[in-house]
């Protein structure tokens, strides 16, 4: 099948498909940072897709952790970091293995 | 002179201890040197690790005990910056009238704990904690900031106050847990 376009150009129905189907690519994965600074995550709550990386830095004098269900930085001492591939599980709240104050929150789209 | 000066610090840290709370008129900020200071910030966390290390082996209670590794990990990182800065700075941490009325209290609240176990011991190293580090908040606040020279060793105090406010805020929220002590 043959389809023309209002150009006069003529497309082949699968090369029409291939061009419609690049047009809905998923976007490529996005690295974002969360900043630990005055025993706080900040931004507090992250909205991310899946697939995307996450990189906690430490800014702190005291170490620190990112704990959840689904994945835990280990301690980061200061100027430490550490990262993860968000999986849609990973959605909800996460905290410092050591100040259970310190509350982050991951919006996984 | 540093004896009028040093009285409303002394007090301050006191509260921490058995010593009753007193009001007190406002005053200048008081005029410890760099190096009081700098003695006065390594005996705080110095002082905090050894009532950590203590409650370790005391207590049965997990979150206590989880409690009590965060202080030691937090006040020994702080007083590895503290120590390489002072050093850097060509500091000597000089002993003074508030480093020891915090070890003074110290080891009076040591002697409190000494013979408790159970909730009753957990009950008092919290409510120790709580009162210590409002009363440390306080002497960053009124004390230690105002009175310190030298930038970095402010800008270290300024640091580790989040630090302190959120040890304040655990101790606070594991002591309510505790309950009251039946007697």
């Amino acid at each position: 099948m043959t389809v023309i376009l209002r150009s006069g150009r003529r497309l082949l129905a699968p090369a029409l498909l291939a061009l419609l189907a690049g047009c809905h690519r998923a976007p490529a994965p996005r690295t974002r940072t969360v900043d630990i600074t005055g025993l706080a995550f900040r931004p507090e709550t992250l909205r991310v897709g899946a697939g995307d990386t996450v990189v906690w830095v430490n800014h702190d004098l005291v170490p620190h952790t990112a704990t959840a269900p689904g994945f835990d930085t280990g301690s980061l001492a200061r100027d430490g970091s550490a990262r993860h591939v968000v999986t849609p599980s990973d959605a909800g709240g996460y905290q410092c293995a050591f100040h259970p104050t310190m509350r982050g929150v991951l919006l996984v789209e | 002179m540093h004896r009028r000066s040093l009285s409303l610090a002394v007090l301050l840290v006191a509260g921490a201890t058995a010593l009753p709370a007193q009001q007190q008129p406002a005053q200048q900020p008081p005029d410890l040197t760099d190096p009081e200071v700098a003695h006065v910030a390594v005996t705080a966390n110095t002082i905090d690790v050894e009532a950590a290390r203590f409650a370790q082996g005391r207590t049965t209670n997990a979150q206590v005990r989880q409690f009590a590794r965060t202080m030691i990990t937090d006040h020994t990182a702080v007083n590895q910056q503290a120590a390489a800065l002072a050093q850097r700075l060509g500091v000597t941490p000089a002993d003074n009238a508030v480093s020891r009325s915090l070890q003074s209290g110290a080891a009076e609240a040591h002697r409190a704990q000494q013979n408790l176990r159970g909730d009753a011991f957990d009950r008092a190293y919290m409510d120790r904690e709580v009162a210590y580090h409002q009363a440390v908040l306080d002497a960053i606040d009124h004390v230690l900031v105002p009175t310190t020279e030298n930038a970095d060793l402010k800008q270290l105090l300024q640091d580790v106050r989040p630090a302190i406010a959120a040890h304040l805020a655990h101790a606070q929220q594991l002591r309510a847990s505790l309950g009251n002590a039946t007697r």
